[in-house]
């Protein structure tokens, strides 16, 4: 799901939860991350020195070792690597401490998957370790920098919601996504109602529709699938 | 948001501390007021007039507001009669005889008294319903706090296996849900459990078998954990059962026993002892033991000391279980002690099934 990289960016993930961690860890295999999870910071130094993450996903509160600040502040003085802080705590005064020592972003929990994706993107094109080019499905040609679409050389103005709908599906032509998967991805769950993917993809159908023939196609029940 | 919020009750407690008299500002009236008395005095002297009537009137009124507030309400109030029917008896009633000014003198010193040990019984009964509440919130806030890494883990996890295509990483994500869920229910137990134990809901103390409850919660860590060896030594003195609660018993021993099974390197030393009206019950491992330091806030809530992700409530309901049985839960020389009253049922005159009720502040 990255757009066109060549070798895909390495996360490193620093979660004391079981569970958590491995969701993460799922979720952002899943988007095409190169992923690397520990429990705790206790031997920090030689992960990063032998994973050399793009970016740290770093959980504040860790039962042993240095906390997720520590970690955090010596990454990012010394290598210079764009910090994620994820933390229960949500004290005004740990989120300003945690931008004090450098934090590119700051997650707490419970969040979303798709918050940790958006914010993992945006930290990442910050730091000018994802490229996102234009690319093209067919004469579908999609800018994910500038937020641009355009059809047969025909700019297409589609909301932020339908925008958003259009990259999970270009990003990978041919795969199948179900209603509840573009759910999660798009809406993050925040709205839980099947049909207003159906709304939205239909609107994304009609003003893609206007310059082509259809591309979005409903496979019936599984869910929507763009083919070229 | 957040910041003009803070500030908000910032202000309000600001107000709500100002309502309360300073230390200062109190001082400063009594002062006032006894320059005030002893002024009209000298006037009083002075003149012959008889101003002073009135004035010492107030005096048992100034005595229960100082002895409501500093706790030494008896004392003012004696001393406040006292005056007061000194100047009685000196101003206008020369002509009442002297067992009369007694007698008068032994109602103002009652009346006084009684409205001093009303407002200060009041005035507790406020305080203690105040931090109650205080203590309340703290606990809301915590439990709140501790259900929200479940929460997080259970969120990500449902979210992920909706995302992800793969069957080992989809049998990992749903048993998370399980594992979240588990936590979830355990540590709602628990909160409910201190709950009930606040509000002093009586427990049920009858004939009890110390000896196979300790048996019983043993056996149980002997099929979680089978590597452990566990010794149990009973001394000869316990015998026949215990008036006791058999299931609060066994909550304090399977509390004490899992801590014992999470640290234990080898083995768990469980000694059972009934001497001198006292059952003691030693539970230790070869494990670390408690942190230096650790052994009193250890018995704290939601004080987890060994990083293992535990909500840090079971030692606190182990104390309470025992405390309501007017009993004790203590730490010393790397072992948990519980000692309750070894009453026997027949010894005692109690018929099994007796209730007793105790309450915790």
């Amino acid at each position: 799901m990255m757009g066109a990289v060549s070798t895909p960016p390495r996360l490193l993930v620093v979660e004391d939860d079981a569970s958590l961690r491995s969701a993460v860890t799922a979720v952002l295999g899943a988007a095409g991350y190169e992923v690397r999870a520990v429990p705790d910071g206790s031997e920090i130094d030689v992960v990063v020195e032998a994973f050399r993450p793009d970016i740290a996903i770093l959980d504040v509160r860790l039962p042993a070792g240095p906390d997720g600040f520590e970690i955090g502040r010596d990454m990012r003085a010394s290598l210079g690597i764009p910090i994620v802080f994820v933390t229960a705590a949500d004290a005004l005064e740990d989120r300003l401490h945690g931008f004090e020592i450098g934090a590119d972003d700051y997650l707490v929990k419970p969040f979303a998957m798709a918050e940790l994706l958006a914010r993992v993107k945006a930290v990442l094109r910050r730091a000018g370790r994802l490229s996102s080019p234009t690319w093209e499905v067919r004469d579908v040609v999609i800018d994910e920098a500038n937020r641009l679409v355009s059809r047969a050389g025909t700019l297409i103005q589609l909301t932020k919601t339908e925008f958003d709908l259009l990259c999970v599906l270009a990003r990978e032509p041919g795969r199948v996504f179900s209603k509840v998967q573009l759910l999660s991805v798009v809406w993050g769950f925040e709205e839980f109602a099947p049909n207003l993917v159906e709304v939205h993809i239909s609107a994304l159908r009609r003003k893609l529709e206007v310059t082509g023939p259809r591309m979005i196609h409903t496979e019936r029940g599984e869910g929507y699938v763009m083919r070229p | 948001m957040r910041t003009a919020n803070g500030e908000v009750l910032g202000r309000l407690d600001a107000v709500v501390a100002g309502t309360r008299p300073r230390r200062g500002t109190r001082a400063a009236v009594l002062f006032g007021g006894m320059v005030s008395i002893l002024g009209i005095a000298l006037v009083d002297h002075a003149t012959g007039a008889r101003l002073s009537l009135s004035v010492f009137y107030l005096v048992p009124v100034v005595a229960v507001t100082i002895g409501v507030s500093s706790g030494m309400g008896f004392f003012l109030a004696a001393a406040a009669s006292l005056a007061w029917t000194f100047a009685d008896a000196s101003i206008g009633s020369a002509d009442r005889s002297f067992w009369l000014q007694t007698w008068n003198g032994i109602l103002r010193f009652s009346t006084v008294s009684l409205v001093v040990a009303l407002l200060s019984a009041l005035r507790r009964t406020v305080g203690q319903a105040r931090a109650s509440e205080r203590r309340s919130k703290e606990f809301l806030g915590y439990a709140a706090h501790q259900l929200r890494t479940p929460v997080a883990g259970v969120r990500a996890s449902a979210e992920a296996l909706v995302l992800t295509a793969s069957r080992a990483e989809r049998e990992q994500l749903a048993s998370n849900l399980i594992r979240e869920a588990t936590r979830m229910g355990r540590l709602v137990t628990s909160l409910l459990r201190l709950t009930r134990l606040d509000q002093g809901d009586p427990l049920e103390s009858r004939a009890c078998d110390v000896e196979a409850v300790v048996g019983r919660e043993l056996e149980r860590i002997r099929v979680l954990a089978p590597d452990l060896e566990l010794r149990l030594r009973v001394s000869p003195g316990l015998e026949g059962p215990l008036l006791l609660d058999p299931v609060a018993l066994g909550e304090i021993i399977a509390n004490l026993l899992d801590n014992a099974r999470r640290h234990a390197a080898g083995h768990i030393d469980v000694v059972v002892e009934a001497a001198a009206q006292q059952l003691r019950i030693a539970i230790g491992d070869d494990g670390p033991g408690l942190p230096v330091g650790g052994e009193g806030r250890a018995f704290d809530r939601f004080v987890s000391l060994d990083g293992h992700g535990g909500a840090g409530l079971g030692l606190a309901i182990a104390r309470s279980l025992a405390e309501a049985q007017e009993g004790a839960l203590t730490y010393a020389s790397r072992q948990f002690v519980v000692t309750l009253p070894a009453i026997t049922p027949t010894g005692a005159l109690e018929s099994p099934g007796t209730r007793r009720t105790a309450s915790f502040t």
